[in-house]
């Protein structure tokens, strides 16, 4: 399958899992509360309730979009891609994400059931793995894009051929310049 | 010191937009033409060019309305920030090098000019232009109502000025901005941003370390008191829930490729091979700025639960409550400082993209050529933005306080349902249709003022940009896919192979 027919079939399910989010029971209870003390503050209520039939479709909403994410990042390199070995960096990125991302999805489920958590500078293990985790480990692709620039993003060949086109373009100006 | 607080912090202020003047002036030196006054020359180096990027999209919002989500929904908004970092690397690998491409070999001036050159086609760069316009009025005006805003705050402490009304403090900061924006075009722009982002990134560190002193027991208290009171609100998605982050994630991490302004800073650098380094200075700016967006959130959030503060007017009361309350008078002076530069970085930019707009863009796709003496009209064009961007700002603020908001709200979403297929996806894929992306703009931006207008609620907390943006994207690729291939002008495939 190509680049933008994959791109186009995660796309329909992220739409299919869109209107299942929608259809999905406890819509009336998924919103947050006004915080019974304190004015201009939210409560979330009771978060295993409202996530009862939402936390799945909610994993999958992520994991499709970072899977997305991906396969936009490839289709502007894609000439390059194969053989200098900017797909096992991508999909290696993407995997790591995927993990954290699940695991982040499992144990807030633990979490909201009242399960035992650890905790990490007060935060329980869900919330370290968002802040802690994920939100460093976000900027992964921005080390890839330095690290990998020259081999997968514009190499010498791509600057050398981008020159000529421009060398091209240079000369059709001034001739139809001289011309007229 | 603490006496002198007002004045120290006004102090700042007055410093930094005499800086921002000096810059205009400078500028106005180097900007001869229309080139140089929408793109710079395309003569810019690395530091610039990723300073540049981070301020732009780091606006007011960020020092402002960011840790105000934080109070409000506790740990909800970091998917705003997070998912930025992941965007970055979406725009870097996808469309920062096609653009810079387009933009030196069809001498560009403006992001619609690279559009109607990809596409052959007047109506796309019509509809691209349109949608930067309206999405341009709409944030401009909130930035412009913020920044007399925090002036006026300032100027109401001193005794001199302790009935200044907001239409003198809208005309005061307008004039700054608009002073530097009319003498140097966005050459003014991308290096006041130099400073503005260097100062963002020192007053964002600092008071982040500030932020964690405030309470003896550091950020195991912070997060300790917030989860005993709610547990939600410490979780992973805040007060918001699973599906409201999620929404955020794509609207953010994707959207940041559509926005124009981000967009046009990225044409202007020097050399293609140089923009290598570009992200690591964005991305290292942005999660800088975002540290002050948490942080004080969570601790303002903390402190008045535990009753060591009292409660909020209103949740974007965060941060300057914070500053007056728990920052030394210096530090304070220096947020404010880079609050203002948060402001004025990001309403800049739309000034330059709102003016190519109605002078360059518009004028080409409706009679196939741009204004006579387009430098002068430019100039002219940046005023005229300004003013009725102010005038809104203020006819809003004091008969409808909805249509600010409203349009504020609706630029982001605007910014990347309509333009990140266009642009972001399209300039990749040769097989995109100029009609696709006409009925992918027309349909983001209809779904976008249905939802704000109607003031539509989605189920679950789906945001109404995010599908904007998915509906936008499907149509994109399905009308191309089931479209004939379309003929490509030798140079666009030239570049496109590339």
């Amino acid at each position: 399958m190509k680049l933008p027919q994959l791109i186009f079939a995660l796309l329909m399910m992220m739409a299919l899992v869109v209107v299942g989010i929608m259809f999905a029971p406890g819509a009336d209870i998924a919103a947050h509360l006004p915080h019974p003390r304190i004015g201009a503050m939210f409560s979330g209520g009771d978060g295993a309730a409202r996530h009862a039939s939402t936390l799945v479709l909610g994993w999958a909403l992520g994991a499709i979009q970072l899977l997305i994410f991906t396969t936009f990042m490839a289709l502007g390199i894609r000439k390059n891609a194969s053989r200098r070995g900017f797909v096992p960096t991508l999909l290696g990125c993407t995997a790591m994400l995927l993990v954290l991302w699940t695991a982040v999805v499992v144990t807030y489920g633990n979490y909201a059931k009242g399960s035992e958590d650890i905790l990490v500078l007060g935060m329980h293990a869900s919330t370290a793995l968002v802040l802690l985790g994920f939100w460093p480990l976000s900027t992964i692709f921005t080390v890839a894009f330095v690290i990998g620039f020259d081999r997968w993003v514009y190499t010498p060949e791509d600057d050398a051929a981008f020159e000529r086109l421009l060398a091209e373009r240079g000369r059709s100006v001034s001739r139809s310049k001289d011309n007229y | 010191m603490d006496a002198l607080r007002t004045e120290i912090v006004l102090g700042f202020v007055i410093v930094y937009m005499g800086t921002c003047i000096g810059v205009g002036i400078w500028a106005m030196r180097r900007t001869r033409s229309t080139r140089d006054f929408f793109m710079a020359g395309r003569d810019i180096g690395i530091i610039v060019t990723g300073l540049a990027i981070f301020s732009s999209i780091m606006s007011g919002f960020g020092f402002v309305g960011g840790p105000g989500l934080v109070y409000s929904m506790g740990i909800a908004s970091i998917w705003i920030v997070l998912t930025a970092a992941i965007g970055w690397g979406v725009n870097d690998f996808l469309i920062a090098k096609r653009l810079r491409m387009f933009a030196g070999f069809f001498d560009t001036v403006s992001l619609p000019d690279a559009v109607a050159a990809r596409y052959g086609n007047e109506t796309t760069r019509l509809l691209t232009a349109l949608a930067i316009l309206l999405g341009v009025m709409g944030y401009l005006a909130t930035q412009i109502l913020a920044m007399a805003t925090v002036l006026q705050n300032i100027l109401q402490e001193t005794t001199a000025f302790a009935e200044i009304s907001l239409v003198a403090c809208v005309m005061v900061s307008l004039s700054v901005l608009l002073f530097y924006c009319v003498t140097g075009g966005i050459l003014a722009s991308v290096y006041t941003d130099v400073f503005q982002g260097s100062v963002m990134i020192v007053a964002a560190g600092l008071v982040f370390i500030a932020a964690w002193l405030a309470l003896p027991g550091g950020p195991t208290e912070v997060m300790q008191t917030i989860a005993a009171d709610d547990p939600e609100a410490a979780g992973p998605w805040g007060t918001v829930g699973i599906i409201g982050c999620m929404s955020w994630m794509f609207m953010f991490a994707v959207g940041v490729a559509g926005q124009p302004h981000l967009l046009t800073k990225s044409m202007m650098i020097q050399r293609l091979r140089d923009y290598r380094w570009v992200p690591a200075l964005t991305v290292f700016g942005y999660m800088m700025a975002s540290l002050l967006w948490v942080g004080i959130g969570l601790v303002m959030r903390a402190l008045v639960l535990q009753g060591t503060h009292p409660e909020l007017a209103t949740a974007d009361a965060a941060a300057p409550e914070f500053l007056q309350h728990y920052a030394h008078p210096l530090l304070a002076g220096v947020v404010i400082a880079g609050l203002f530069a948060a402001i004025m970085s990001t309403a800049d930019g739309f000034l330059n993209i709102g003016a190519a707009a109605i002078v360059h863009d518009i004028p080409i796709a409706l009679r196939g050529r741009s204004l006579e003496h387009e430098l002068y009209w430019a100039r002219t064009g940046t005023v005229i933005i300004g003013v009725a961007a102010a005038a809104f700002a203020l006819y809003s603020h004091y008969q409808n306080a909805r249509l600010v908001a409203l349009l504020g709200a609706f630029g982001w979403g605007t910014f990347a349902a309509a333009l990140v297929p266009v642009v972001a996806v399209g300039f990749n894929w040769k097989r995109a249709t100029a009609f696709a992306a006409n009925i992918a703009i027309a349909t983001s931006l209809s779904i976008n003022f249905a939802v704000e207008v109607f003031n539509i609620s989605l189920p679950h907390n789906i945001h109404g940009g995010t599908l904007a943006l998915l509906v936008s994207l499907l149509l994109f690729f399905g009308i191309s896919l089931a479209s004939p291939a379309p003929k490509l002008d030798p140079a666009v495939e030239a570049l496109m192979d590339l």
